[in-house]
């Protein structure tokens, strides 16, 4: 069999693609204004980003913040979400020194180092490509130390109080789990045989790992001291993967008519998988860059298409409502981090607990970032303001 | 030029490009439709702001997050088959062009079968020729996520039966 050049190939499929409608300025320009004047999000990208997921460690670990997948209440006072004046902001990175991760030039076999997440209040997970590897990098001393896990998988890593869990998949379609203390120690296996069906997305604590699959079947405990399986009571949901109890539920709404067109907007709630609790998110009409902690809600105004950009925050149940005073660029993203979660939004990393706010810098608008729910990372560009490798990681702050 | 003017003049522009990026993605014709209109749509409420920007930028990678987001969520609903499949015709002189073409077919199917994100990592990275470090950027994820996902995909798609061997990529 001859080689296939995959770019060739789909090159070659993309040429089937039937060509746009003769008109298709003119429906999207129908549909845009028919859109606006109802108000209604027909297909709402409202990235519910459940959060919480390392609290726990962070409130053992850092001894500073309570846990937010323990908090009672969804509800904080207004005057907790209410963001400091109307600035100008100190800088994120003064205001928050801890999370700038500074890389030594030398680096384990000269690789290339991913940071993945906090460890605890001087190291951190890093990984290598060439080789593989995990390791703990202590920022203070600037030092790696290369963690025993035999099979890697860099998307397969959680940090409990005590623990830093590993899961592969090997053979498939089983998850095998094993654990190695943070303070050092051996790898034990603590899961050997947990079905991918159940456990493709996975989260862990010092006892149990949670998991759920891929189609929606509900949430999974694996209780590792007695090694049985149950359903999590309550949970339907597989949500979104990652490093959160909390898990994104969106639920299609049935379609009027036969005709054509877009599901209406789904409902969201947001699923602890821990304690089958369940917290409903009220999405304001239109709106489509929304991200929610447990408790907290941050959403573009999408009312003022023309005007500056105007940030909210508000409770999941929608009250609360306050306007922030960030409005450059750069959207929202939510961070697992602290009582009410932190939020990149504006331009600004923000606190809803502390009210502090601090700028990501008027360069950095300008380049590329990525982004994972833990960290920001700005890469180096030559045709971008962008001139070194940024890494700041959010976990950091407690 | 009005913004309404400006933004017919893109989408006749891009129209064209933008339907073979979202069938590559969606693997359906329907699908694709749905997609590059919705995110016209949303692009004609950002034009104002966007147009001097990067609009094709802008388009592509709402068009890579919804269907990561949305459409993965009814990959499991009926729909009508894209094409219906051959009869084999017994034709020596066709041997080389069939194998190629049975390839591509193959591969179309092994694609079909890859999580919305890694189909969406390939065709980034593969079709739109985005670099990982862009690709992390369009679809929130960190490079060695991408990575990951574009290793996994390209593994599924070597490992299909009918797909053998892969040239011209780097993993």
């Amino acid at each position: 069999m001859t080689d296939l050049d995959l770019p060739d190939a789909l090159r070659r499929r993309a040429a089937q693609a039937v060509a746009p409608p003769d008109n298709l300025a003119g429906i999207v320009e129908g549909r845009y204004r028919g859109r606006r004047r109802r108000r209604i999000g027909a297909s709402v990208l409202a990235t519910v980003g459940a959060l919480a997921a390392l609290t726990t460690a962070m409130a053992h670990l850092g001894g500073g913040r309570p846990d937010p997948a323990a908090t009672p209440s969804p509800s904080p006072a207004v005057a907790q979400i209410m963001p400091p004046g109307g600035g100008p902001f100190p800088s994120a990175a003064e205001l928050w020194p801890e999370i700038d991760i500074t890389l030594p030039a030398q680096t384990p076999h000269d690789s290339a180092v991913d940071v993945i997440k906090s460890i605890d209040a001087t190291h951190v997970l890093v990984s290598t490509l060439e080789p593989p590897g995990f390791y703990s990098y202590d920022v203070v001393r600037r030092t790696f130390q290369q963690l025993p896990f035999e099979h890697l998988d860099g998307n397969g890593l959680r940090v409990t109080p005590n623990y830093i869990y590993h899961a592969v998949r090997r053979p498939k379609p089983v998850l095998q789990v094993y654990r190695l203390p943070v303070h050092g120690g051996t790898v034990e296996q603590v899961a050997a045989d947990l079905p991918y069906d159940r456990f493709a997305r996975w989260y862990a604590t010092d006892d149990a790992v949670y998991g759920s699959g891929p189609t929606g079947d509900g949430s999974w405990t694996y209780d590792i001291a007695t090694g049985r399986t149950t359903a999590v009571a309550g949970v339907t949901v597989s949500g979104d993967p990652g490093q959160s109890v909390w898990r994104a539920e969106r639920a299609d709404q049935p379609r009027a008519g036969t005709g054509r067109g877009f599901n209406p907007p789904p409902t969201l709630a947001l699923h602890n998988i821990v304690t089958g609790e369940r917290r409903d998110v009220a999405q304001p009409p239109g709106v489509t860059e929304m991200e929610c902690s447990p408790q907290l809600c941050v959403y573009l105004d999408p009312l003022s298409p023309k005007a500056p950009k105007r940030y909210y925050v508000q409770r999941l149940d929608g009250s609360g409502r306050t306007a922030l005073p960030f409005a450059n660029g750069l959207g929202i993203r939510a961070f697992p981090i602290g009582p009410l979660g932190l939020f990149l939004v504006g331009g600004h990393l923000y606190d809803p607990a502390t009210g502090r706010a601090g700028s990501v810098g008027a360069d950095r608008l300008a380049c590329g970032m990525g982004y994972d729910g833990v960290r920001i990372e700005w890469l180096p560009d030559q045709n971008s303001p962008c001139r070194e490798h940024v890494i700041w990681l959010i976990d950091r702050i407690r | 030029m009005s913004d309404e003017t400006a933004f017919a003049d893109f989408v006749r522009q891009r129209g064209a490009a933008l339907y073979r990026y979202g069938y590559l993605l969606t693997g359906s014709h329907h699908d694709a439709d749905d997609l590059v209109q919705e995110a016209l749509i949303r692009l004609r409420g950002k034009w104002q702001r966007l147009h001097t920007d990067d609009p094709i930028g802008y388009v592509r990678t709402t068009m890579a997050r919804l269907h990561v987001s949305f459409w993965r969520r009814r990959k499991n609903r009926e729909r009508p088959a894209a094409s219906l499949p051959e009869v084999a015709v017994d034709d020596p002189g066709l041997a080389s062009v069939d194998a190629e073409a049975t390839q591509a077919d193959a591969l179309w199917a092994a694609l079909a079968t890859l999580p919305p994100r890694q189909r969406a990592v390939l065709v980034l990275r593969f079709y739109e020729q985005l670099t990982d470090a862009e690709i992390a950027e369009t679809l929130h994820l960190t490079r060695g996520t991408i990575r990951g996902h574009a290793s996994r995909g390209l593994e599924k798609l070597r490992s299909s039966h009918a797909v053998h061997h892969l040239a011209g990529v780097l993993s």
